[in-house]
């Protein structure tokens, strides 16, 4: 018994490591719906232009969805896809960037309000961000992964959601 | 003849299952080139996801049931009312030897590919331990134990997802169970006196000797907070063993609970019931000469079956977030137990589990 204990323990630490390696799907999700809100978005210096051709998405380099995020800029780099600017610290560095993802521990020390002046379309996962002065909150739903909107951040950003992702959204303020 | 029929049924069952519509979210690329949709139309979450490299699993289960204390139907009776004294009556409700406790002990490893988003097979291989305390009243036999351990009945079965929106899930799964368990355990039993080595009862043996066909439904919904659902399962026995008999059919519906506290870690409870049928035929070989024919309860085929509710405490613990290894910690407890003629009842379960996707 003793010996199968071992072995035991050896495989699940073993599987335990091999879980860290394999990458996060549902991260993955996420990236790829923000990548997909953004391709229908407006904003004023790009109206009338492909969206996703001039697309920057910006996160901080030590957001857990940094490297899905790459993943998915890598995937994408062949077809145009989007530009993404891993930056050290929201809030420091002076951001030219149309999408920033911030995690919850970025809330702490960015500005939603002067974010949505400077035509920044603010997306998180973290719960309560449109109700904080966020514009897009992405959260799951069951076992799924649905988004909600806060329209007046919106308009005060003066980017332009479509109709299709307003109806797409499960809930919008 | 039953046999080849229900193995053909079942692979035409699995045949029209394979050609459920792929999806195959397996990198990056993929992902992004779907629509806005179709992103928020993937499970994201739990067992039934299928995200990138989630489509192998691999499952050790580890059960352990202790049964003890006798009842006849819902009445309990003590050690005295089932044991023949020398001096007393003989009859059909008391008995020479009295097994005082059994425990049983299964290893199970399972491994299994998700072909689609509806379609998985798995196969199961059980690894058994059992030992039964006895005592009786033959002489150098007045307390005995007999231990068994080997492989059990493998399982192969095939999960087919139906087509549904939102957050429930509906599944139909069908197996079959092989007779790769054995059913002709021995060991030295008082029947020949010491040193002699016979068959052992039906509780002892470590397998069913017929192909079974298994078959469940379940339900589940997830909500932000809290999951539930329910299964209605069956296990259907074919035919009659090599040693002319077949253990009961049973038919199972478990319904359940789990809080999200947090990605890592869902508390649940569970409530089962379970009726089982007793055991058709006999094992001659448990019997002996005479008026009274079953030297224990566990030899009388009568002595089997019955209804059983049990309610669990279980708790899932997920390693990461995206829980592709999870250990699962269950405890259940019968609340209700009818059973058929003269029986150990059971005591207590528990099981641990852990499942790696990958």
């Amino acid at each position: 018994m003793r010996f199968v204990a071992i072995l035991l323990l050896t495989l699940f630490q073993g599987l335990a490591a091999a879980a860290a390696a394999v990458g996060d799907g549902e991260s993955l999700v996420k990236a790829s719906i923000v990548y997909n809100i953004a391709r229908f978005v407006s904003w004023p210096e790009t109206s009338g232009q492909d969206n996703a051709a001039n697309l920057i998405i910006c996160i901080q380099k030590d957001n857990q969805l940094a490297a899905a995020f790459s993943n998915l800029a890598a995937a994408q780099g062949a077809n145009g896809g989007f530009q993404l600017r891993l930056i050290e610290r929201f809030g420091v560095q002076n951001l030219e960037c149309q999408v920033a993802f911030l995690s919850e521990e970025d809330l702490d020390h960015v500005d939603l309000s002067a974010m949505a002046r400077d035509a920044i379309l603010t997306v998180s996962d973290t719960a309560g961000f449109i109700n904080d002065g966020g514009t897009i909150e992405i959260q799951r739903t069951g076992i799924k992964l649905g988004f909600s909107i806060n329209r007046l951040i919106e308009r005060l950003s003066s980017v332009s959601l479509s109709s299709q992702i307003l109806q797409l959204a499960e809930k919008v303020i | 003849m039953h046999l080849c029929k229900d193995i053909y049924l079942t692979a035409a069952l699995l045949a029209l299952l394979l050609p459920a519509k792929a999806i195959s979210q397996t990198n990056p690329s993929e992902l992004a080139a779907l629509s806005l949709e179709e992103l928020l139309g993937i499970n994201v979450y739990g067992e039934n996801s299928l995200l990138e490299g989630n489509r192998w699993f691999l499952q050790y289960a580890y059960r352990s049931l202790e049964v003890g204390g006798y009842q006849h139907g819902t009445n309990r009776l003590g050690l005295d009312d089932v044991s023949f004294s020398p001096g007393s009556p003989r009859t059909a409700s008391n008995y020479p030897v009295v097994p005082t406790e059994i425990t049983q002990k299964i290893h199970a490893f399972s491994t299994g590919y998700r072909f689609s988003e509806s379609f998985s097979v798995s196969v199961s291989v059980p690894m058994i331990e059992q030992n039964t305390d006895h005592l009786s009243i033959v002489p150098g036999f007045s307390e005995f134990k007999i231990s068994t351990d080997g492989i059990g009945d493998i399982a192969l079965n095939g999960s087919y997802i139906l087509p549904s929106s939102g957050s429930q899930i509906y599944s139909v799964n069908v197996g079959v169970s092989l007779p790769t368990g054995s059913i002709d355990e021995v060991g030295d039993t008082p029947r020949n006196g010491p040193g002699t080595f016979e068959r052992l009862p039906y509780t002892m043996q470590l397998g069913s000797g017929t192909y079974d066909l298994l078959l469940s439904t379940n339900f589940s919904n997830s909500g932000q907070v809290i999951d539930y659902g329910a299964s209605l399962n069956s296990t259907i026995r074919q035919g009659t063993n090599d040693n002319d008999y077949r253990l009961g059919n049973n038919f199972g519906l478990r319904g359940w609970a789990r809080y999200r506290w947090n990605q890592r870690f869902q508390p649940g409870i569970a409530v089962s019931f379970r009726h089982t049928d007793d055991i058709q035929g006999m094992d001659l070989g448990l019997t002996v000469p005479g008026p009274f024919p079953f030297p224990a309860s566990i030899t009388d085929p009568d002595n089997f079956g019955g209804r059983k509710a049990k309610v669990g405490l279980n708790a899932r613990i997920c390693v990461q977030e995206s829980c592709n290894l999870f250990f699962l910690v269950e405890i259940n407890k019968p609340f209700y137990q009818d059973l058929n003629g003269i029986q150990i009842k059971e005591k207590t379960e528990i099981a641990l589990s852990a499942k790696f996707s990958f």
